[in-house]
């Protein structure tokens, strides 16, 4: 046992407690990182030296410097990100949808009624200039602001979809970012500092990327983190991460994504995302936003046919007739519509008047009838019908229950703003034949449904997803009586109340997804309030060990001292 | 349980976030006075308020449209109140001008007002609601009256009206006013016409049609006139058909009721040679009474008994009906009370049906139509006078006295109770012209639609109230849904400032608790 030994000793002390305090000092400027997990300076005695008296210590050593980190806590924080996210998502997006279809800022039920009611104001005046005018720039303004609320929409989707490619950009840089921490990790060796340091950022670079798609992660025994995608396609493998490929579609004009395998081939995983922002994006592109976007088209579509319907029968000032007062689309009804050129060159263009035989058997092309105007004011109320599909509620014979027997019903169906006529002698089947079979009514095909014991019915089918069917009612005929005894619903939705159900459809998704993300965040609050009792930095703690440690170099120091002296008395002898 | 100081940090961040949000929407809602702010807030109340607004657009529209017919109506009231007016002028002016002082230029002189008058008319027919003529129906953009020279009015405009939304739906609808069609034209009359041929009656002095046909109201008729081969009179050219008695008949006897009359064709200008009138009831002639297949049945307990057709004298015609009654029947024919008497000795109570639909020789035979059961070996008399209803048409009655008359010569048979010399009645068959009772006529047409279009826009002032009240309702509601409760807003704010500051507080006071404040 020698002087040199206390030296020795007295010097691991100071090493310990330096070292001790560097982590001290690292947790305290780390108090705020993100993400950070505090760490402590494990000490252990130093291997102990045989002496004459046995084995005797031989001082102190850092083994290793721990993270205090809670595996499972960080996994479901992970999971829980992937659900936050993508309800942060949808929250925000809603919110833009929300505000485009908000009727504060829209508009649309205002303008529509305007619409009406400038027919209405027409119909008692009809052949005021001032009235004509007034109508046509309520039909502008209509048409405008279905146009605005379309394009829109359509921009917002358009982000959507540009979104989705910068997220996969942001996916890749972080997946290339986890495999170089993965290399770093298995470099540096558990148990250092800097491991831990790397730990903790690629911590966050996981929770990062949970919250844009959902994932599944494993750590295999050096460290290293595996990271899947919900199906299975490897993210990141050790040092080596995946790329994903955001694949423009030419048909829908919109990105799908790919997965690179590592020979290049590419399999499209866009329907496999169930999670994050990427979901998020994904389905306000592809769902929602083009459930509203059809919701506008069909009343777009319902307003163009009907108004053109009885627009068209009317008589100009100028004598004409079959003038349309849309322009007459037949796709892309809300994208497009616009009055049609002839109304907007000249206010007599615009019909009021239906064409009226005098008693003499002559036509009086010069009365001043307000019919039309009559016919078209009524459109704002409830008779319209709009539905993608449409079948009769109820059998159309209940008594006979045959598709054979005539149905003993006269007038006519409107059917796409085209007239379908109807005898008494008709049966079921000839009333589905005549729809089918009308030149001018494409995109509808009709059946008959049904059998002998519970009756028929008579089914509408558009032939493709963009056709809408209308069935009007309070047309010229009779076709009430037609639409209640082929048990169609005569109490359609009315512009309005289409509108103002868009309006409680966009609320209550924003509501559900703020509800939603409230309920998720204060779940991710508590989560990292688990998570900050465990790997958080307390002030109060760092700085008692900071004194702990001090006062513990103070005395190693005193204890080189100490031999110092002993050194200085030995050396004076 | 460690407490990371960054956790203490977060947390007050958090609560301090939301108390934000939540003071920033407290504050929204108090400057925009609602509490709905975006649909999220309350999906269904927004959908609801969207729909309200769009009911109130719409009523706001009726409410327009309602002002705009109330506008119409007022101008139609004092247009047709103007009308009114003149009228009654022309009235005095016919009574004074019928007046035998008045010579042919006293009535010239006349004609000129008359022509004002007419003119004045055409104005007020055309009266115009900024470019639209209120009674020109749905041919509103052209004058609907044209004067032409001979002071004649051709109607140009439509006599259908345009129907106008006040209210939802396909009963929503009223007119828009009147057309002129209905406000100067009767069920085959119009005033301007009227006028037109008073002017002209003035024009050429002629008296008669200037001075009231209708001589005595008592004796005015009302009822279907018709010729009796079952066709309506269609006389051409005559305007009014005057038949006067200038010799009563006798009053009892055979031949009572058997007056002479003549008639005029041309409102009493010049009259017809004498006629006999055939009133039926002579009996002492064969030929009195004719039987043919118009007039010949009658029932009797429920069996049908036909008359030989013929010319009959009323003993012939007894004996005729007692052959068909059969055997049990004695009838028997009184020339004096011109009645026939059947006594049923059958021995049994024999029912005679006179009310049966088929029972045409009721009236023929004097028997009113209504059934008589003549029991065993009683007699039953006739009602009334035999040989009236020759014809077969009609069924004498109480009313008609069981009279029938027939005008020989103008193929007319009238049902009259009572007749006497010098009296005067008219047939109307197509238009009244001329004069006093046109005047009237005119006058009541116009005081016709001057109530209509009273209570026209008295409806649509209703209307207009019920629409205020729905509107204010509509309002009412809306407020409920969307509309701030400010006081509450404003408590709120103070409570949540109050937290606000109580945070910060508990902020600092934390914060001062550190080791730090103890080291050295």
């Amino acid at each position: 046992m020698s002087i040199s030994s206390i030296l020795n000793i007295a010097k691991s002390g100071i090493f310990a407690s330096q070292t001790a305090l560097k982590t001290v000092s690292h947790n305290l400027s780390n108090v705020n990182t993100e993400g950070y997990a505090r760490q402590e300076a494990v000490m252990d005695e130093a291997t102990p030296i045989p002496s004459d008296i046995g084995l005797q210590g031989n001082g102190v050593t850092v083994s290793q410097v721990i993270g205090y980190r809670d595996k499972f806590l960080e996994k479901t924080i992970t999971a829980k990100n992937t659900d936050m996210q993508e309800q942060q998502t949808l929250s925000d997006m809603f919110q833009s949808i929300e505000s485009i279809l908000n009727e504060d800022n829209s508009k649309l039920s205002n303008y529509t009624t305007e619409f009406y009611n400038s027919w209405s104001d027409l119909s008692t005046d009809p052949t005021s200039q001032s009235a004509r005018t007034a109508l046509i720039s309520s039909g502008e303004n209509l048409a405008r602001t279905i146009r605005n609320v379309y394009s829109d929409l359509k921009d917002l989707q358009i982000e959507a979809n540009s979104n989705v490619r910068q997220e996969v950009d942001n996916i890749n840089r972080i997946t290339s970012e986890i495999a170089n921490l993965n290399q770093k990790i298995f470099e540096a060796g558990s148990g250092s500092g800097a491991a831990n340091d790397y730990v903790n950022d690629r911590t966050e670079l996981v929770k990062e990327l949970a919250g844009k798609l959902d994932i599944q992660t494993l750590e295999d025994a050096s460290g290293r983190v595996t990271i899947m995608t919900g199906t299975g396609k490897s993210l990141v493998d050790g040092n080596k991460s995946y790329q994903l490929q955001a694949e423009f579609d030419e048909d829908t004009g919109f990105y799908g994504i790919s997965w690179v395998s590592a020979s290049g081939k590419l399999t499209d995983i866009t329907s496999d995302i169930n999670g994050g922002s990427v979901k998020a994006y994904l389905d306000i592109r592809d769902i929602y936003i083009p459930e509203f976007i059809s919701d506008l088209d069909e009343t777009a579509a319902g307003l163009i046919q009907n108004v053109n319907y009885f627009h068209s029968q009317g008589i100009t000032l100028n004598g004409e007739t079959d003038v349309f007062f849309f322009e007459d689309l037949t796709v892309n009804y809300a994208k497009d519509i616009d009055l049609s050129d002839e109304v907007k060159a000249d206010s007599n263009s615009v019909a009021a008047r239906l064409q009226v035989i005098g008693t003499d058997g002559g036509v009086q092309n010069n009365t001043t009838d307000n019919s039309i105007a009559l016919k078209i004011a009524s459109l704002g109320d409830s008779n319209l019908i709009f539905t993608r599909a449409v079948s009769s509620s109820f059998a159309a014979d209940a008594t006979d229950s045959t598709d054979t027997s005539a149905l003993g019903i006269s007038g006519s169906l409107v059917v796409n703003g085209t007239a379908i006529t109807i005898d008494a002698a008709d049966t079921i089947q000839d009333i589905a034949t005549a729809i089918d079979g009308d030149p001018h009514l494409t995109g509808v095909s009709a059946s008959v449904e049904g059998n002998a014991t519970d009756g028929y019915r008579l089914v509408l089918q558009p032939s493709d997803d963009r056709t809408t069917i209308t069935l009007v009612n309070g047309s010229f005929d009779d076709s009430t009586d037609v639409l209640n005894s082929l048990g169609f619903s005569s109490g359609g939705s009315s512009f309005t109340s289409y509108i103002a159900n868009d309006q409680a459809k966009v609320g209550e998704y924003t509501k559900n997804a703020e509800d939603l993300l409230e309920y998720q965040t204060d779940t991710m609050t508590s989560l990292k309030n688990q998570r900050a009792s465990v790997s958080g930095v307390s002030l109060d703690e760092e700085l008692a060990n900071m004194l702990k440690y001090q006062y513990a170099y103070q005395a190693a120091a005193k204890l080189v001292t100490l031999a110092d002296e002993m050194f200085q008395t030995l050396l004076e002898m | 349980m460690r407490v990371a100081d960054s956790v203490r940090y977060d947390s007050f961040k958090q609560n301090l976030t939301r108390l934000n949000e939540k003071i920033s929407r407290t504050q929204n809602v108090i400057s925009s006075q609602k509490k709905l702010l975006d649909p999220s807030d309350d999906p269904v109340a927004t959908s609801r308020s969207v729909e309200i607004q769009a009911e109130q657009g719409s009523n706001d529209q009726m409410k327009r449209n309602l002002e705009s017919l109330q506008t119409t109506g007022s101008y139609t009231e004092s247009a047709l109140s103007s009308v009114s007016d003149a009228l009654n002028r022309i009235e005095e002016i016919a009574v004074a001008q019928a007046s035998d002082t008045m010579n042919a230029d006293d009535r010239k002189a006349a004609v000129a007002e008359v022509e004002g008058i007419i003119e004045e008319l055409v104005t007020l027919g055309n009266t115009k609601v900024g470019s639209t003529y209120i009674f020109g129906g749905q041919r509103s953009n052209t004058a609907p009256f044209v004067l032409n020279d001979d002071y004649s009015v051709d109607f140009v405009g439509s006599d259908q009206v345009n129907k106008v939304y006040v209210d939802r739906g396909e009963a929503g609808k009223i007119e828009s006013g009147m057309t002129g069609a209905s406000a100067f034209y009767g069920d085959g009359f119009s005033i301007f016409d009227a006028l037109k041929n008073f002017r002209d009656a003035l024009d050429n002095n002629s008296e008669a049609l200037i001075e009231d046909p209708v001589a005595d109201p008592a004796n005015g008729y009302s009822g279907t006139v018709s010729s009796n081969n079952g066709n309506y009179y269609t006389g051409a050219g005559n305007k009014t058909f005057l038949v006067k008695i200038t010799t009563a008949g006798d009053t009892t006897g055979p031949l009572a009721g058997r007056a002479q009359y003549s008639f005029s064709t041309d409102g009493g200008i010049s009259w017809s040679d004498e006629l006999a009138v055939n009133t039926g009831g002579a009996d002492t002639t064969i030929g009195d009474i004719i039987i043919d297949n118009t007039n010949d049945t009658f029932y009797v307990g429920g069996s049908k008994i036909r008359l030989a057709s013929g010319n009959y004298t009323g003993d012939d015609l007894a004996d005729e009906i007692e052959d068909e009654l059969g055997a049990g029947y004695d009838v028997t024919y009184d020339a004096g009370t011109r009645k026939f008497t059947i006594t049923n000795n059958t021995g049994t109570d024999v029912a005679f049906n006179w009310s049966n639909e088929g029972s045409t020789a009721a009236g023929v035979l004097g028997f009113e139509a209504k059934d008589d059961t003549i029991a065993a070996g009683a007699a039953n008399t006739g009602d009334f006078d035999a040989g009236m209803f020759i014809d077969g048409a009609g069924i004498p009655n109480d009313t008609n006295g069981g009279v029938k008359i027939s005008f020989g010569a103008a193929d007319v048979l009238v049902s009259l109770s009572d007749l006497s010399e010098g009296d005067q009645f008219s047939i109307d068959t197509q238009t009244v012209k001329g004069g006093t009772a046109d005047a009237e006529k005119a006058v009541d047409l116009v005081a016709k639609n001057l109530a209509w279009i009273g209570s026209y826009t008295s409806r649509i002032e209703t209307m207009l109230d019920e629409k205020e009240t729905r509107n204010v309702q509509l309002s009412e509601y809306e407020s409920k849904l969307v509309d701030a409760d400010l006081a509450q807003a404003a408590t709120d704010l103070e409570a949540l400032t109050t937290s606000y500051q109580a945070l910060i507080y508990s902020i600092s006071k934390i914060e001062s608790l550190s080791l730090l404040n103890y080291l050295g």
